[in-house]
């Protein structure tokens, strides 16, 4: 059996769909690829690094208390 | 979050992210980046109003363009595009200032109930991390995409 939906009712539906989404849809923008590399906010980037030397991770989700001191600054563990 | 947000666009690593506030004060470009911190895994998040025609933001300005929540939901939206790509990372967040600390503190716990359903969520205080509560004044927090069942 063949259902019919109007094709409006079927914009609502998938617009209210893309509302609810705790993932946001994403448009990719290429001009903003240049701001991966910089350091923005120098001065909060060291802040947040020296509260890290000095408190650390918590304890109980790290191994042994320690994370990895990153050589490379890249993100890791990509899903895709 | 069922929340107003507004549309975002990201680099294609989904490292940076940017959308447009709108309100009495015009259009203001906001950007999140998410920034590598010394230790592997662990993400800064920055957040800042972008100069439309000289590309540099500032993250100490205040726009007060009365959309503040919608602000505030569209930041937790790249939390969640940024840790459904990299779902093994810890985000670290502050303000820039003590108040703008305060206001993220209310922010979360605004949303609390929702977003621990998909996050971890501690706060700083003491030099110490512990699980959060409303009401405490915490320094920074940390957070941390819970696995998937």
């Amino acid at each position: 059996m063949t259902i019919f939906i109007p094709l409006k009712r079927l914009k609502m539906k998938l617009i209210a769909d893309i509302k609810k989404r705790k993932v946001p849809i994403v448009r990719v923008d290429e001009s903003l690829n240049e701001y991966d590399d910089k350091i923005l906010f120098p001065d909060k980037l060291e802040k947040a690094n020296e509260m890290l030397r000095k408190v650390g991770l918590p304890k109980q989700w790290t191994v042994n208390g320690q994370m990895e001191i990153s050589k490379t600054n890249k993100p890791s563990g990509a899903s895709s | 979050m069922k929340l107003p947000k507004y549309p975002l666009a990201s680099s294609e690593k989904l490292m940076t992210f940017e959308f447009i506030s709108e309100g009495p004060r015009g259009l203001i470009h906001k950007l999140v980046r998410y920034q590598p911190t010394n230790l592997r895994g662990v993400y800064n998040l920055a957040f800042g109003d972008k100069d439309h025609e000289t590309g540099e933001i500032d993250d100490t300005i205040i726009s007060n363009n009365g959309d503040s929540e919608k602000v505030l939901a569209t930041v937790v939206a790249t939390v969640y595009a940024f840790t459904d790509k990299y779902p093994d990372a810890w985000i670290y967040a502050a303000g820039s200032t003590k108040s703008r600390t305060r206001l993220y503190r209310m922010g979360i716990a605004k949303y609390l109930v929702e977003v621990k359903e998909d996050f971890e969520i501690l706060g700083e205080r003491n030099d110490d991390w512990e699980v959060f509560r409303e009401n405490m004044a915490y320094e920074g927090f940390l957070v941390k995409r819970k696995s998937k069942k």
